[in-house]
């Protein structure tokens, strides 16, 4: 039982540090919008080698799925609701994104410089 | 069209893709596949997974154990996902059968990408069906890096029997992967499975049960709703204890719904 709680405390101890460490919110925030199955705006700049705090507001009366490859994230946007998505730190370069449920017109990038 | 709708359409298709792909993984090889869990849930998506493996080694008595999944799961909502394993397994020189139920919950406590690692808590709980087995929960930490393209998951689970006649004290297991996103289609990388015996005694290295090797993982895009995932892994055994050889396979179908 004291071996439990010793391991049990080492491994706490070591998620807690390695979760707390960056909360100092040193994170950019943008606002990406969608609307009429269309990402307001199409281009987001950011800037390189910092993390971003993505939040994704849909006006739509429909669900959207905030899908990218490039950046590895995959979100639900449920109707009229928002949701943050951290993004980052990203090298230079374009990333690109799409709206998975209306892919032909919910596309947009995002820009890292 | 909306998502829902087209989701229904496909369905049957899905479900025949699905059931044809378990026929064949059933008559090829099936094991209790063990696999590392991702503490990411993604809200609204239904999972559909097959899991299998074989193992090979020169000792009779750890040649060819076999067992297979099949598996639902959901999305519940942003922060859990719940699914059902089936599980059938082969011991060595046995036949095939039916062996447990189980209820697989994800937690995920942190959001994806916002701290240093991402964090989640699994918990279990099988039902088994065999006489002389017990039933078990399994409770775990899970955690996930991102360095660039490079992903690492690790799992430390604890588990502990239930019933009498079972055996006493938390088993502890360890699951590691750390893959290259180089494309959606092909993310290879390396897994290690650790079974290092019971908390309050831990065996000696040659005796746990340590296999590592090569994985390579993916999605295929269907042109329909949805992805179908793969995952196939290659493990060597690394303790006297351990199986030679492991094949471990998963393919799973996701969508929104």
């Amino acid at each position: 039982m004291k071996h439990i709680s010793r391991f049990l405390a080492v491994t706490s101890a070591l998620l807690f540090l390695g979760i707390a460490a960056p909360v100092r919110a040193d994170e950019d925030s943008l606002v990406l919008i969608i609307r009429n199955h269309r990402f307001e705006p199409q281009t987001l700049e950011i800037p390189a080698d910092k993390k971003v705090k993505l939040i994704i507001r849909n006006m739509d009366a429909t669900p959207e799925e905030f899908d990218s490859d490039d950046l590895h994230r995959e979100k639900l946007i449920p109707a009229g609701k928002e949701v943050a998505v951290y993004i980052g730190p990203l090298k230079p370069g374009s990333y690109k994104f799409i709206g998975e449920y209306n892919a032909a017109t919910a596309v947009g990038t995002v820009v890292a410089k | 069209m909306s998502p829902r709708t087209s989701f229904l359409r496909i369905c049957p298709a899905i479900f025949q893709l699905f059931a044809g792909l378990v026929l064949v993984v059933f008559g090829s090889f099936a094991q209790a596949a063990p696999h590392v869990f991702s503490p990411i849930v993604e809200q609204g998506e239904l999972e559909l997974e097959t899991r299998a493996d074989s193992t090979f080694d020169r000792r009779e008595a750890l040649h060819h154990a076999r067992s297979y999944n099949v598996d639902v799961g959901y999305g519940v909502n942003e922060f859990w996902a719940a699914e059902i394993e089936t599980q059938w397994k082969q011991a060595p020189m046995e036949p095939r059968q039916y062996d447990s139920t189980s209820w697989e919950n994800r937690f995920q406590l942190t959001p994806q990408g916002k701290y240093w690692l991402d964090a989640g808590i699994f918990a279990e709980y099988e039902r088994v069906v065999r006489d002389g087995d017990h039933d078990n929960v399994t409770l775990g930490l899970l955690l996930q890096k991102e360095f660039g393209n490079n992903l690492t998951t690790f799992n430390l689970l604890f588990n502990r029997e239930l019933g009498t006649d079972r055996e006493h004290g938390l088993g502890v297991e360890y699951r590691f992967q750390s893959r290259w996103r180089v494309h959606p289609t092909f993310e290879p990388g390396i897994e290690i499975y650790g079974e290092p015996g019971r908390l309050e005694h831990i065996d000696s290295y040659e005796n746990q049960r340590v296999r590592a090797g090569p994985a390579l993982v993916g999605a295929l895009p269907l042109g329909l709703p949805g992805k179908l995932k793969y995952e196939i892994a290659y493990l060597f055994g690394a303790s006297r204890a351990s199986e030679h050889r492991t094949v471990r396979t998963m393919l799973e179908y996701e969508a929104h719904f």
